[in-house]
């Protein structure tokens, strides 16, 4: 369960307010630069908030003990430098939070990078840094997952393959939360971020109302259905 | 990707909390393993000490060469103590290089003082196996300089260029203008270690220290 | 051209460059005038402020380095390959022409910074030891501006050699510590003497220590050399490699 209770960045953010519940993917979405990225990192404890309180289990990301094993978050980019292998960061996460070394091989044998494993991040694709990303984010098996705009830089497989994943981190009680500027994935709920503030919040069908699609609906939210 | 299914939620390969006492303690010796396992793994390093054991063995043939009956490898190191800045301001400052990996370590060990404390600890105990065969203690202390320095500017090219300027150009500057100054300054220990010894704990304890502080407080 | 000034202009680090070596040389003046005036009246040193010189060298130093190290730095975070070197080669394919225009950029910038310090610095000298300043000698001030300049493209050629600014900046900067390591391989053999740095500062320095003495032509020759060659080797990896 995550909850982000009235959450505000001067500037950025204005009294954010949602709640991530478990066994649904819960879809964060809004246009570049609505500040989906913000609550983001505020909720996994990387930039403070000035006033307003983010939490998974009621625990802010920052007291959580082991957090790997508590959530796995795919933020921009793999996370590793780019000179280390793979498996040597995959490694040094596993070690920081006290994880089973053979959880490495696992991840990265469930993201389809075995191969590649010896292979330093410098030297991947685009595709092949969100899997490592995503390999990172699943070391410690956790049952809340936070992922910013997860389909970024994926090939059509790709973005099949984590649909497909997302679905089954649902069905198996993960709490899932993904911000997307995009509508282009099966969710449950929604919540509707512009300028900093929530426009839109329920299921799809609720926040689609009257409006022909989802689709209609958030352009008409965030204000771009101008053109 | 492959169709590879996702891990299970049921597994939970260790989801055993350790006992609340000792949670602490745990927690730090998990991140100082960690950060050993990053030091142990980064090239950059690896060049880093190598240079600096060959700039050193070369130089201190030099000076032996030069003045014989001089302690060669203290000669050597008046320059090579470079390679232990260098080397301590990488450790620190390769968290912020491309890939943006510190995230990935405030994610994996969100708190910062404790995360602080277990790079200081893992980069002492790497640098003292290093720095072993010169049989000074000194070289910690500028390694943990550097690491200070590459924290608080979080750029190798700035932190490098300031640690270098303080250590071979400032200090001997003023040493020369105030020689009663030897005890203040960072880099009296290599020559004259009963002298020095107390700045060369201080200087780098207050750099990191403000490192720490700049870390807990700055967003990521 | 003016793209590769603006470029060099717009790094923070480049700035602290400048100003460290803009200020470095003649708060040095200011440091050391009463040891100085101890040494004078016991007679000697003929290079009167132009010794200080040599640490504004490391403004210099910076700025040689950062212009091309910043090119490697990683731009973000999405794609672990991507530097400002891509962007910058789009827009200016032809890499001869590319690295002229960072090289001259760089002379540039150098030389105005190292004749604004050097003419800073020894008008310093003047006014606080009236007495024991060397006479004003534009000739020997160009000569010390000079040999910023080429040291400055000398680690401009040797980051672009190693893609690493780290390597040069230590070893330049170890090497304009108090006493320069060249100094101590001169120990070893007569010919470290030729060594860039020692050769360069024998352009302007009268009384090197050292048993060798070059004449400031030779000298000047003989760095240009040194310069040059390193600039074509890093001239030719750096059209051969990819970006």
């Amino acid at each position: 369960m995550i909850s982000i209770d009235r959450v505000s960045r001067p500037g950025i953010l204005h009294e954010v307010s949602f709640e991530a519940r478990p066994g649904r993917v819960t879809g964060f979405l809004g246009p570049n630069g609505a500040g989906k990225t913000s609550t983001v990192r505020i909720l996994l404890g990387l930039d403070r908030p000035a006033t307003g309180t983010a939490t998974i289990n009621s625990q802010p990301y920052a007291s959580l003990p082991r957090p790997l094993t508590v959530v796995g978050a795919l933020l921009d980019g793999s996370g590793a430098h780019r000179a280390r292998t793979a498996r040597a960061h995959l490694r040094w996460l596993a070690a920081s939070n006290a994880l089973p070394r053979a959880r490495v091989d696992e991840v990265l044998e469930a993201v389809g990078l075995t191969a590649s494993a010896g292979k330093r991040a410098g030297r991947f694709s685009l595709g092949m840094s969100r899997r490592l990303g995503l390999a990172a984010a699943l070391l410690g098996d956790p049952p809340v997952l936070v992922l910013d705009e997860p389909f970024n830089g994926l090939d059509p497989a790709g973005i099949q393959w984590m649909r497909a994943f997302l679905s089954r981190c649902a069905t198996e009680g993960r709490t899932v939360l993904l911000s997307s500027h995009l509508l282009d994935f099966p969710v449950d709920d929604v919540v509707v971020i512009d300028h900093g503030r929530v426009v839109a919040r329920g299921t799809p069908a609720e926040v689609q109302g009257d409006h022909d699609s989802l689709e209609d609906a958030f352009l008409s939210l965030t204000g771009a259905a101008t053109w | 990707m492959t169709s590879a299914p996702p891990p299970s939620s049921s597994a939970g390969p260790a989801r055993a909390r350790p006992p609340a006492r000792s949670a602490t303690l745990t927690e730090l010796g998990n991140a100082v393993h960690a950060e050993l396992r990053k030091l142990g793994t980064l090239p950059s390093l690896r060049w880093a000490a190598l240079l600096t054991l060959a700039a050193t063995a070369l130089l201190a043939l030099a000076a032996h060469r030069a003045a014989p009956g001089t302690d060669p490898i203290r000669t050597a190191l008046r320059w090579t103590q470079a390679g232990f800045l260098v080397f301590g301001v990488l450790a620190a400052t390769h968290e912020y290089e491309s890939g943006g990996q510190i995230r990935a370590t405030l994610l994996a060990v969100p708190r910062r003082l404790g995360l602080a404390a277990a790079k200081a600890i893992a980069l002492v105990a790497v640098v003292a196996v290093l720095a072993a065969p010169a049989g000074t203690p000194y070289l910690v202390s500028v390694a943990l300089a550097g690491a200070g320095l590459g924290g608080i500017l979080r750029n190798t090219v700035a932190a490098v260029a300031a640690g270098l300027t303080l250590y071979l150009v400032i200090c001997p500057v003023i040493l020369s203008r105030f020689p009663s100054s030897a005890a203040w300054l960072p880099d009296t220990a290599l020559l004259e270690p009963g002298r020095g010894a107390a700045a060369a704990v201080l200087w780098p304890v207050a750099l990191l220290v403000v490192a720490a502080v700049s870390l807990r407080r700055r967003n990521a | 051209m003016r793209a590769e000034l603006s470029k060099l202009l717009g790094l923070p680090t480049a700035w602290a460059g400048l100003v460290l070596g803009l200020i470095a040389a003649p708060a040095l003046v200011f440091v050391n005038t009463p040891g100085l005036r101890r040494a004078l009246e016991s007679g000697r040193i003929a290079d009167l402020g132009y010794e200080n010189l040599g640490i504004g060298l490391l403004g210099a130093l910076i700025l040689g380095v950062v212009a091309v190290s910043s090119e490697y730095t990683s731009t973000g975070d999405d794609s672990p390959g991507a530097h400002q070197m891509t962007a910058t080669l789009l827009a200016m394919p032809r890499r001869s022409h590319l690295l002229v225009a960072k090289g001259v950029a760089l002379s540039l910038v150098v030389a105005v910074q190292g004749t604004l310090t050097a003419s800073a610095t020894m008008l310093l000298t003047q006014v606080m030891l009236p007495d024991y300043a060397p006479p004003f000698a534009p000739a020997r001030i160009a000569a010390a501006v000079l040999y910023w300049t080429l040291l400055g493209l000398l680690a401009f050629a040797t980051t672009l050699i190693f893609r690493n600014g780290i390597i040069t900046l230590t070893v330049f900067i170890v090497n304009s510590s108090v006493v320069s390591v060249s100094y101590l391989l001169t120990k070893l053999t007569p010919w470290a003497a030729y060594l860039p740095d020692i050769v360069g500062a024998h352009m302007f320095l009268r009384s090197m220590p050292g048993e060798t003495h070059i004449p400031p032509l030779t000298a000047g020759l003989v760095m240009t050399t040194w310069v040059a060659a390193f600039l074509a080797a890093a001239g030719f990896f750096f059209t051969r490699r990819s970006a």
